[in-house]
C-alpha cells in the first residue's frame, strides 16, 4: 500500500501536518495534523510497503512491543482508509 | 499605469481603466524610470485565439498548457466550447496577459469582475514567487501595530475593524479584504493592496505584522493564543494556493509557515461590541484600553 500522492507532510512549530498540494489543494479536509508515530508512519508509506514492513520499521525505531505496533499500524491504516488518503490495491493483498 | 503595491513595482494596463485607476491611484508611481518586475496586461477582445501548447495538466474544468517558449496558459470555456478566457503567465510571474472576450456572460460576474480577480491573484502569484503572499483578512495599524482579523466570509472581519475605528481614535485599515504579508528583514510586516473585495477600503501603507487573529461569532468575548499547527487548518482556508502551479503552491506554505511561526496567533470568539475590541486591546496590544 501507499498514500496517495498530492500530500505533502510538513512540520510547523514542531508538529506535523499533512497539506495537499497542486490539484489537490482545494481539498481542505485533507489538512491532518498527525502525532509522532502517525508522521513516521506517513513517511513510510510515501513508496509501497506492506503492513508487515510498518510493523518492523515501528519496532526498529519505538521501543514497543509487538503487539502494540500491530494496532497502532492498524489503527493508522484504517483512518487512512477512512479518508481515503491510499493509493487504490494493485490487487496484492499484503495483510 | 506604473504603480508599487508591496514593494513590487508593476507596470498594469487594465480594460476597465477608470474603475482601475480609482483603485490604483494611490499605488502610482511618479517616478516612470523604475524597472517593473511584474507586467500585468488584461484586456478584452472579440475574439480569444490560443496559443499553441502542450496539455500538461487539468485541475476541474481547466485545461493547463505549455508553450513551446516556456510560458504557461490555462483558459476557459463556455457552454458553447468558445473560449472565454485565457490567463498566459511564465513560471516568475513577470509577465502575466489575461484576456476575456467582450460577450462573454456570467451570471453573478461582470468583465470587470473578472479583471479584478484575475489581477488579484496574478498579483498574488508574483508576491509568492518574492517571498510573500496575501490573506483573506481585515487589517488595521494601531499605535504602529499591524493586526489582521482573519476568517471565512461573512464572520464579520470588516465588521470587528470596524469597531476598531469606532472606538478608538487612530486606527487606519491597511486592507479591508485582502492585505500583503512579506518579510522585510526577516520580520513580517502587512501591507495595503488595491484588492480589498466587495469595499474599496485599503490604504497604500504597511505595518510590522503584530497579530493575526481568527475570528468566530459568539455571545461571549474571549481570546486565547493558538499554536502554529493549530493554527495551520484556518490559515490554509484564507490564503488562495494556486492549483495550477503546484511548485508555487508548495512555496505558499513554506511562507505560511514561516509566518505562522514568526507572528503570535489568536482565536477570538467575539460578538459586536466595544468589549469585543477590549478583549483583543488588552491581549495584543497590552495594557487598559483608553
Amino acid at each position: 500500500m501507499k498514500i496517495l500522492s498530492g500530500y505533502m507532510l510538513r512540520e510547523v512549530g514542531g508538529e506535523s501536518i499533512v497539506v495537499p498540494v497542486g490539484s489537490r489543494t482545494v481539498d481542505l479536509r485533507g489538512i491532518i495534523k498527525l502525532n509522532d508515530t502517525a508522521a513516521f508512519l506517513w513517511e513510510k508509506l510515501q513508496d509501497e510497503c506492506t503492513r508487515q514492513e510498518l510493523v518492523s520499521a515501528m519496532l526498529d525505531e519505538y521501543d514497543v512491543d509487538e503487539e502494540t505496533a500491530t494496532n497502532d499500524v492498524g489503527r493508522f491504516i484504517e483512518s487512512l482508509e477512512q479518508n481515503n488518503l491510499l493509493e487504490k490495491s494493485s490487487g496484492k493483498t499484503d495483510n | 499605469m506604473l504603480v508599487r503595491i508591496a514593494e513590487i513595482p508593476i507596470q498594469i494596463s487594465c480594460n476597465d481603466s477608470e474603475f482601475f485607476f480609482t483603485r490604483l491611484a494611490a499605488y502610482q508611481l511618479k517616478d516612470e524610470d523604475i524597472q517593473p518586475r511584474m507586467i500585468l496586461r488584461s484586456s478584452v477582445c472579440e475574439e480569444i485565439t490560443l496559443p499553441e501548447g502542450e496539455l500538461i495538466g487539468k485541475i476541474k474544468a481547466i485545461n493547463l498548457k505549455k508553450t513551446t517558449d516556456g510560458r504557461f496558459f490555462y483558459y476557459g470555456v463556455n457552454r458553447d466550447n468558445q473560449v472565454v478566457s485565457l490567463t498566459i503567465y511564465d513560471p516568475e510571474y513577470q509577465l502575466v496577459e489575461i484576456k476575456q472576450i467582450a460577450s462573454r456572460k456570467h451570471s453573478i460576474f461582470s468583465l470587470t469582475d473578472f479583471e479584478y480577480m484575475y489581477t488579484g491573484l496574478a498579483f498574488s502569484n508574483r508576491l509568492a514567487v518574492e517571498g510573500g503572499l496575501i490573506l483573506h483578512a481585515s487589517s488595521l495599524t494601531y499605535k504602529g501595530q499591524g493586526i489582521a482579523f482573519s476568517a471565512i466570509s461573512g464572520t464579520g472581519k470588516s465588521t470587528h475593524t470596524g469597531l476598531w475605528e469606532k472606538h478608538l481614535d487612530h486606527v487606519q485599515i491597511i486592507n479591508d479584504d485582502k492585505p500583503a504579508v512579506r518579510f522585510v528583514d526577516n520580520k513580517p510586516m502587512l501591507y495595503g493592496t488595491p484588492w480589498s473585495g466587495k469595499t474599496d477600503l485599503n490604504n497604500n501603507i504597511c505595518a510590522p505584522f503584530s497579530a493575526l487573529v481568527f475570528l468566530e461569532q459568539s455571545q461571549e468575548n474571549s481570546i486565547k493564543r493558538m499554536t502554529p499547527a493549530d493554527a495551520y487548518f484556518d490559515m490554509a482556508s484564507e490564503v488562495a494556493r494556486p492549483s495550477c502551479d503546484e511548485a508555487l503552491g508548495i512555496q505558499m506554505l513554506d511562507i505560511m509557515e514561516r509566518l505562522l511561526e514568526s507572528v503570535p496567533i489568536y482565536k477570538l470568539r467575539c460578538n459586536i461590541s466595544r468589549e469585543a475590541v477590549q478583549t483583543v486591546y488588552e491581549e495584543v496590544i497590552g495594557g487598559k484600553m483608553p
